[in-house]
Parts: structure tokens; sequence; C-alpha cells
């Protein structure tokens, strides 16, 4: 049995998973966006339980693929990576930078206790949903009556 | 709503940084030019959604039917909104755009007017064509001067950055393949080799208005030849030829330099008589002839 983790603490993965990205969203790491749900650390293991928005994310594998080179090139050995899928992503989860930068970055908005949010882009409370869907599950399609610009909204 | 006097005056603003948005009084020539580029983008979405989800059956494993599947609702989903803020520059109306794309009247990318025969092409698209459009929007992202097409295009070049990083990894599995895997890509590549180097259009015109009012940041030639250099020692490195008989790279710089590119092809396309046009519009009106009951049902036109 290797000692190798013996260095590790769970705050240094977590400083680590704060280094990997979203594969779209290059500037938001997956701490950001509530994505890490839990991180164990043991003298011969490191385990990350991570928690997609949605169960179909198809970024899931590449996710997967860098929390692990990530931890391996940190020096932790034994990394497991496990995917909690019973759906319990809910947009609080994401941090108040995550929130400011989608939403100026990248005119994304997030829902408030399933009502629609106020525009991103110009402050006005002129949303209007256009479809329930649009290029990501995740995410459904708004329009802004006061600004005319295309939203999409989290949760 | 902001309002200039004339061209000179709305070049100033431009040339000052200024970001065009949609309640200002642009110059028609503006708003005609940057519609019709939207246009074109969302028409070229539309296409290539279409094209990725004729490939979802034929997707080997569950794992690429589900990458397959994303990448359509991405493509899609783009040209929605791109549609969206095309319809509200008030130059046509959305179902108008669908009409005149349906009927061949517009025009979409070049590289929607061939057929992906082989597996093998899809990975080529991948890793090619869909490297070419990352590159060319990325280019218009850069400086974009209206508004709400930036802000879609901050989106789509995130997201169809993501799609690359599929592509490289199909075509790894390939490259690392047997020799009838190998052999399947190289003829794949010899099919889209110019299709994805002519995606970025002729040699920019002196005057083209796209950059003049900053739309476009780079020429198209400058596009193309980065492209060449990136891509050019990338298939050389896995193993394949490039079907360029007089490719070689300068002596001096380093560079490499294509042969003379014979732009008969990609004016083909334009006019909707490429090699696959005729099939892909086909598909394209069958496919809205046959969603019409759920537009319907959801009470939308197009």
């Amino acid at each position: 049995m290797t000692a190798a983790n013996i260095h590790f603490r769970v705050t240094d993965v977590r400083e680590v998973l704060s280094e990997v990205m979203d594969p779209e969203y290059g500037t938001l790491s997956i701490i950001d966006l509530g994505i890490v749900s839990d991180v164990v650390v043991e003298i011969d293991a490191v385990g990350v339980t991570l928690l997609p928005t949605m169960a179909g994310c198809p970024a899931r594998e590449v996710i997967e693929l860098d929390v692990r080179s990530a931890l391996l090139s940190a020096g932790a050995s034994n990394v497991s990576v496990k995917w909690c899928l019973d759906g319990s992503w809910e947009p609080h989860r994401l941090s108040a930078k995550a929130v400011e930068q989608l939403g100026k970055e990248f005119s994304i908005a997030i829902r408030n206790n399933g009502a629609l949010p106020s525009c991103p882009i110009c402050d006005a409370t002129s949303l209007r949903e256009v479809s329930p869907v649009g290029p990501t599950r995740c995410r459904s399609v708004a329009w802004c009556d006061e600004c005319r610009n295309v939203v999409e909204v989290v949760g | 709503m902001r309002t200039w006097t004339d061209l000179d005056d709305f070049q100033d603003f431009l040339d000052a940084g200024g970001m065009v948005e949609a309640d200002d009084d642009m110059p028609e020539e503006y708003r005609s030019e940057v519609f019709r580029f939207i246009e074109f983008h969302a028409n070229s979405e539309l296409m290539g959604g279409l094209t990725e989800r004729d490939w979802i059956p034929h997707a080997p494993g569950l794992r690429l039917k589900q990458i397959f599947l994303a990448k359509t609702q991405d493509e899609i989903g783009h040209a929605h909104l791109l549609y969206m803020v095309a319809a509200d520059m008030g130059v046509k109306t959305r179902d108008e755009m669908i009409d005149d794309l349906l009927a061949g009247k517009s025009r979409f990318h070049n590289v929607f007017h061939y057929r992906a025969e082989t597996w093998a092409d899809q990975i080529a698209i991948a890793f090619l064509v869909d490297a070419a459009a990352f590159a060319s929007q990325r280019a218009v992202f850069a400086k974009c001067t209206y508004g709400p097409y930036k802000r879609i295009l901050r989106r789509i070049v995130g997201e169809e950055g993501f799609h690359m990083r599929h592509g490289e990894e199909m075509l790894l599995k390939m490259a690392s393949g047997s020799q009838v895997q190998r052999d399947l890509f190289q003829a794949a590549l010899e099919r889209w080799w110019w299709p994805a180097v002519q995606l970025f259009g002729p040699d920019s015109p002196p005057d083209d208005p796209l950059l003049k009012w900053y739309v476009k940041s780079e020429r198209n030639e400058v596009l193309r030849h980065a492209y060449v250099q990136k891509y050019v020692p990338l298939l050389h490195g896995y193993g394949f030829t490039v079907p360029d008989d007089g490719l070689h790279q300068d002596a001096e710089s380093g560079e490499w330099i294509m042969s003379k590119i014979d732009w008969a092809p990609l004016k083909a396309t334009l006019s909707n008589s490429g090699p696959d046009s005729e099939r892909r519009l086909a598909n394209a009106v069958r496919n809205h002839a046959e969603s019409a009951w759920f537009r319907e049902s959801i009470g939308v036109s197009a």
C-alpha cells in the first residue's frame, strides 16, 4: 500500500479542482459551478464525487478526465471519480462569482425559485421565455423585450 | 437609441470601439450586411445540425451516439438563437429565412454541400471542419460590433471549442487503430481537406465592409494560412497525407505553402449546386414538413 497521499488534505484537493475549468466556459471552474459534491482523502486513495447539472450532460466524460489528470499531476495517487446521478444539482450551488460571470460574460441568467430573473444584460424585468430548451438541455431560451437580446436561463 | 449623421460619423463611432445595439438607428448598409452574415451563420448551423443528426444511428456505441445527440442539439440550438437575433433586425422574418433556405434561395457554408460517405468522414468533419468553423467564428467574436450577435457568439465559441475535443479524440482513435481504419480516414481526408480550407473563403476584398465595420476581425486569407500552419503538421504527425501535391515548406520561413486553390467548387456551393446540395436541401425540406406537427403543437410557425 502506498502512502503517496500523505501530504494531501481535502482543501488541497479542492484547490486543485478549482483549476479544473468547465470544458465550454473556460473561465469558470467546476468548484464555481458547484459540480464538486464531495472530496475524500485517504492514505491510499483520493475520492471525488461530482454532481452533473443534468444526468445526461455530454461533458461528463471530459470533466472526469480533466479531474483525474489534474489530481494525478498534482501528485495524488489512486484517484477515483464518481458521478452522483440523483439529479440534486440546483442553481444555488453556483458561486457568487459564477452567477456574476455567467450573467455578464455569457448572458446566462439564473432562475429565481422558478421565476424568470431580470435580464443579465440590461437588468430590466422584461424576459419572456421562448423555448424550454436551446443549445443545451440544462438551459431554456428567453428574449429580453427591453434590450432585444437572447438570454439563456439556468434552472 | 443612438443615431449617426452619416456613414463617416458611424465609422468614427466604430473606430473608437463602439458597439451597435438592436434599437440603434444603424445605417441601412450596416444593417443589411450584418443581417446577411447572421442569416448565413444561422442557415449553416441548421444544415450542419441536420447532418450531425443523420449520423446518430450510425455512430458506433452509446457514448458516441450521446455525443452526436448533444452536438445536434447544440447546432440546432445555435440556429434557433441566431434566427431570433436575425429576425429582430427587421430585414426578413424567421419564416421568410426558413422558406428561402428550403427553396434554395439563400446560402450556407460550403462544407454542408458535400456528402459524408463513411463514419471516417464524420471524424474528418469533427476534426477539420469544426476546427475551421471554430477559427472563423472566434475571429468574428474577437471584434463583432453588433452586440446581440456578439453575445450569442460568446457561448457558441465556447461550445464549438468543446466539440473540437471530441474531434481530436475520435481522430486519435482512428490514427492508432487498424490499417483499415487508417485507410478510411485517409480517404475521408482526401474528400474534406479542400472543403475545410475553402471554408475560410477566397481572399478578402480590400474594401470588405465586414472588416471595415469590425464584424470580422481578420482577413480570410490570414485565417486560412494560420489554419494550414496548424493542421498540416498535426495530420503529418498522425501519419496521414495531405491531399495536395504542391504542398511544401518554405525553406526560409518554414511556413507551409499550398498549391493554388481552385475556387470553382466553392462557387458551386454558393449557388447551391455543390455535389450534395440537392439531396441536403431535399432532406431539410422533408425534415421541415415532418416536424410541422410539433411546431403547431407548441404554437410557433418556424
